[in-house]
């Protein structure tokens, strides 16, 4: 193997860290609720493409009203923000609060119908079809050299993404409430012994959770300029697969698994065979789960009896 | 070794030969050592957090001892290193168990509670189950029989129907014993089995224990804080703190020994 | 008063939060934007009195105080004898007339009346028996005589195992001739439906007896399915048919079963849901793709046989792509040449025979020693251990069975249709296998197949409502995990007489020790 292509190396690995970034900002809100409430919230997936299909509403209308691009995109991503903010929370109120304390099943099943009935609503609603998306990332000057590794929409994925998270991991670091979700997930019970409201802190977790896949969502859209109703499914397992890469329940394992994920996944899709793309991700689910069950960031934990 | 305490010729039924348990960086167990005779009521007790409840799951295997071994000796005559084994594997040995936290088949009925437990002495499977054949038939009927006179012993049959989870909290301590029985188990270990109950409910369980080990042929190891049930009841006595053993013996013995004194009532009262 | 305005605050929330999906529309093609006030209406007002209920039912639930659910009135007033009776007839007469209700508002008067075109015999039959449930009902409020006296008569016929019998008589003498009498679509409805029970009840032995929460059945359904299609495709003629490639396709979804359950075996609940779901979806994907390279396996056999093979299974075997495979026969006959009716009646009476013998092998290793295995493991893994059972034997058999009997419904599946192709076998089939098993009950095997009933049949009557289809489900899912978790029918413990034994165990054991 002397001669590496490297060109188409770079190419490879900038595609999948551009995807990597999207589905560590979507791992975020599955590792962070399954860090405090142990779920696995599988309706997470469709806040995602419901931040999508706002960021285009919003587009859409601002697009009739004569608002510049880049005033699109900005106005786009907040509303999505907010909106998906407080879908996760109704999520959150409607389908499992209720049962907090049924057994481990119930929440799961009442997680996947909240899922499809997401997903079928906005099929209702909108449309089954594939809509175009608008662009509305600017090209950028100084990535005129690089255009055919990095587009204008990669590059803002990863800066976004790259702020987004840092911000993230200043805020649980450093806020109270940060340092209160921290405590609940550690402990839940002594959190609340210690005076901090369990149900604030779950809604909180749901909230930013969401938000942080509305980023993603408005992003990976103007990225792939397609969106249709089903597009949350695929993206929720790969996302979740990227949080148990990382070790379930860390958030800087969260980061690290979303993007170790999307550059496996680019380059088994690059140099195997692009057919598949698809079931890469799956089979490194599969593997982690029976090797490394912690994933790479993870600690192991010991069973009480 | 203190074994004169027990001066029975045979070689004891289990033996724990210098068994450490690491979780990480913490040494749970540290070379423990302990030996439980044929007939013999042996109670292990220490203060909260010394090891007891760990050495129990590391003798029935469901944790894997780090260092040492485990040695159960079955009345057959055969001698079986526990460290490799499942924990299912250990109830078929021979060793039952209950557990601190009450472990019952919450949804199911009491009567089906203790036919589970028929499970490792009975053998039908798939083409059974489907194909009903006579012998089926009989080894059903057989478990239902049988698990019934379990419970008419424990005193719970009239309770057979009812959901074990409505039951009360002695009946289920007395539950999880009768579910143990039907292992058919030779040692039979039990984890606070006195825990949450008043005293004469105590004084009835002890009774019990006496009862079950005579009608059984068992040996019992249990863990209890109870001071006058383990000190009327037991045998020998194990105390551990901090995951050692400091100090084994008769009751009197364990009574009047120093170190024990110590870990019960603190430093400056010794 | 504080509830009306609190319901008001929440119908506001909604139609805040429904803004932007449901009142606006940006058309694909051009663009232009659409503004559909009118939804944003219905959506407040279905929201107000879905509050009510929704807190109301929660305070039932014991989840919430009448206090904090702002309801205290509603309650007090409940408090009275004659109230209940009145709220609970008004509830009723709502509770029956809710699908009518719900297609007006979904298409309008004209949409009901040209759904009502579509309804047939049956869901007519079951909106004048909801209506006469009601007068029933209504009657056994008032009196507690006549109605009374009807309910405690089918409870006991229930109960009773002459009734039960004459029960199960009464219905076989019903679905046996109805084939004759029917047009041949709904014929191949109902096997459809019968199909969908197999399916439902092979799920509710992994999930409903064992615990195991599997998103991936499809995949086996899928290759129960392919290998009729496939193997009929190269091994297919007169003597090898479908006899033949059900026990191979049943055995063959089992084998894919095993193989799935041992990765999975040390996987607790929620792991083993998402990497079933994975599997599901590789199955998928591979089906999609086309091909599948067979040289892995062809390694492992002795080079003899793999010359014997037809030369399609020499290296990659076709699967057909997103186009699928056609062309798959019926079930045959003792040989005989049947018209195109009576082979769709066939499989009818094949899809009846299958869904009685596994109603019947269920039932019956819901309750023998295996079955019990299950149960403890669903309930309590460690104590299920200390019992002596295997765990990694309890979960291979659950694994292995349940999709086994996938497999026979993939088999059949294939030639009810005649063609398959990968769209039948996606994420929202296994989500729709699991909620028919959801919504009967967990583990109730009368549950499943009303919920399998439930769930195909009325869509298939009701055209209008074929699109809100997922829709339902996804929120019945949450609406029954939240308010009824047991399901609609739910499981009941095995009844057992008690003998009486009077020896004491002691003598026994003493004895053999």
């Amino acid at each position: 193997m002397a001669d590496i292509d490297w060109h188409y190396f770079l190419e490879l690995l900038v595609s999948g860290v551009t995807k990597g970034c999207i589905y560590a900002l979507i791992a975020l809100g599955y590792t962070m609720v399954y860090g405090i409430i142990e779920l696995i919230n599988f309706a997470h997936g469709e806040v995602y493409m419901l931040g999508a299909f706002t960021g285009l509403i919003v587009a859409g209308v601002l697009g009739v009203m004569g608002f510049p691009e880049t005033g699109i995109l900005l106005i786009g991503g907040v509303v999505a923000v907010i909106y998906c903010s407080a879908y996760g929370f109704t999520v959150e109120k409607i389908a499992y609060k209720p049962l907090r304390n049924a057994t481990r099943l119930s929440p799961l099943i009442s997680a996947i119908g909240m899922s499809i009935f997401l997903q079928n609503y906005v099929r209702i609603a909108q449309t089954q079809d594939f809509l175009r998306y608008p662009n509305l990332i600017p090209d950028f000057a100084f990535l005129e050299p690089i255009s055919d590794i990095l587009r204008p929409s990669g590059f803002v994925i990863i800066v976004t993404s790259s702020l987004v998270m840092a911000v993230l991991t200043l805020f649980i670091k450093y806020t109270r409430l940060g340092k209160a979700m921290r405590a609940t997930a550690q402990n839940r019970k002594m959190a609340m012994l210690l005076g901090i409201d369990s149900d604030r802190i779950i809604s909180a977790t749901f909230i930013i959770g969401s938000a942080l896949a509305a980023v993603g969502g408005v992003l990976i859209a103007s990225h792939t300029q397609q969106i249709n109703f089903n597009i949350g499914f695929l993206a929720g397992i790969k996302a979740f697969t990227a949080a148990v890469l990382g070790g379930i329940g860390s958030i800087p394992g969260a980061m690290l698994g979303g993007i170790v994920l999307g550059c496996c996944e680019s380059f088994a899709a690059g140099y195997l065979s692009s057919d598949y793309e698809d079931m890469f991700a799956f089979a490194i689910l599969i593997l982690i789960l029976i090797f490394r069950p912690s994933g790479l960031l993870g600690k192991a934990k010991v069973q009480k009896v | 070794m203190m074994q004169a305490a027990s001066s029975t010729a045979a070689l004891p039924v289990l033996e724990v030969r210098d068994l450490s348990k690491r979780f990480g960086g913490l040494l749970a167990l540290s070379d423990v050592n302990l030996n439980i005779h044929q007939g013999e009521v042996v109670a292990l007790i220490g203060p909260n957090g010394a090891g007891k409840t760990t050495l129990f799951n590391c003798i029935t295997s469901i944790y894997t001892p780090s260092e040492g071994q485990v040695v159960l000796r079955r009345p057959q005559g055969e001698e079986c290193i526990l460290n490799t084994h499942k924990p299912h594997e250990v109830t078929r040995l021979g060793m039952a168990r209950t557990f601190q936290n009450i472990r019952l088949f919450q949804g199911m009925t009491v009567l089906e509670n203790v036919m589970i437990a028929r499970h490792c002495r009975t053998r039908a499977g798939v083409f059974g189950a489907l194909l009903r054949p006579a012998w089926v038939r009989r080894e059903e009927r057989a478990i239902e029989e049988k698990s019934y006179t379990l419970l008419q012993y424990m005193g719970l049959e009239s309770l057979y129907a009812e959901e074990a989870r409505n039951l009360s909290y002695g009946q289920q301590r007395r539950l999880e014993i009768a579910r143990a029985l039907a292992t058919e188990p030779f040692l039979l270990l039990l984890d606070e089995p006195a825990a949450g109950m008043n005293p004469q409910e105590t004084l009835e369980l002890k009774e019990m224990v006496l009862d079950i080990r005579k009608a059984f042929n068992l040996s019992v190891l249990l863990i209890e804080h109870d001071m006058s049930m383990v000190m009327s009841l037991s045998d020998r006595i194990y105390v551990m703190e901090y995951g050692c053993n400091i100090a084994s013996g008769t009751p009197d013995e364990v009574r009047h020994n120093k170190q024990v004194i110590k870990a019960y009532l603190g430093e400056d009262d010794a | 008063m504080r509830g009306v305005v609190r319901s008001f605050l929440v119908s506001l929330w909604f139609m805040a939060l429904t803004f932007p999906i449901v009142v606006i529309k940006v058309s694909s093609l051009d663009g232009s934007i659409g503004w559909r006030w009118e939804n944003a209406v219905g959506i407040g007002i279905g929201v107000f009195v879905v509050s009510f209920i929704w807190r109301a039912l929660l305070v039932r639930r014991g989840a919430m105080t009448p206090r904090e659910a702002d309801l205290e009135w509603l309650f007090t007033w409940l408090e009275v004898e004659r109230n209940q009776r009145i709220a609970k007839a008004v509830g009723l007469f709502i509770g029956c007339n809710v699908p009518v209700l719900f297609l007006v508002s979904v298409g309008g008067w004209k949409g009901f009346l040209t759904s009502l075109h579509a309804l047939e015999v049956g869901t007519v039959a079951a909106l004048v028996l909801a209506h006469f449930g009601m007068i029933l009902g209504g009657g056994a409020l008032r009196g507690k005589q006549r109605g009374a006296v009807a309910v405690q008569w089918v409870r006991q016929t229930a109960a009773s195992p002459l009734g039960r019998k004459g029960a199960v008589v009464a219905l076989m003498a019903f679905v046996l001739p109805l084939p004759f009498f029917m047009d041949m679509y709904q014929v191949n409805i109902i096997s459809s439906a019968l199909i969908w029970i197999m399916l439902g009840l092979g799920l509710n032995i992994v999930v409903g007896q064992a615990g195991l929460l599997v998103l991936g059945y499809v995949a086996f359904y899928a290759v129960g399915a392919y290998t009729y299609a496939i193997g009929n495709l190269h091994f297919g003629n007169e003597y090898i048919g479908f006899w033949t490639f059900l026990p191979i396709g049943g055995l063959l979804a089992m084998l894919a079963g095993v193989l799935l359950s041992f990765p999975v075996l040390r996987l607790r609940g929620d792991y083993l849901a998402i990497v079933t779901l994975g599997f599901g979806e590789i199955v998928r994907v591979v089906l999609e793709g086309g091909s599948l390279s067979l040289n892995p396996i062809l390694s492992l056999l002795p080079t003899s046989v793999v010359q014997a093979l037809p030369a399609s299974f020499q290296n990659t075997l076709d699967l057909g792509g997103p186009a699928g495979i056609g062309g798959i026969p019926y079930p045959g006959f003792f040989g005989m040449k049947l018209s195109m009716d009576d082979s769709i009646r066939l499989v009818y009476f094949v899809a009846l025979g299958l869904t009685i013998i596994t109603i019947i092998a269920v039932s019956r290793l819901r309750d023998s020693r295996l079955g019990r295995s299950w149960a403890a493991l669903r309930e309590d893994e460690i104590a299920c251990e200390a019992m002596g059972i295997n765990k990694v034997t309890a979960k291979l058999s659950a694994f292995a069975l349940g999709a086994c009997w996938a497999g026979f419904g993939g088999v059949l599946f294939a030639a009810k249709t005649s063609f398959i192709n990968p769209s039948s076998f996606t994420f929202m089939e296994s989500a729709l296998i699991l909620s028919v098993v959801v919504l009967g009950g967990l583990d109730s095997i009368i549950g499943v197949a009303l919920g399998a009933c439930v769930l195909i049949l009325l869509p298939e009557y009701l055209r209008s409502l074929n699109e809100y289809r997922m829709l339902i489900f996804g929120a019945s899912m949450v609406l029954m995990m939240v308010f009824r978790p047991q399901g609609l029918l739910p499981a009941k413990a095995i009844k057992r007489t008690m003998p009486v034994v009077t020896e004491p165990p002691m003598n026994e054991k003493a004895g053999a020790a």
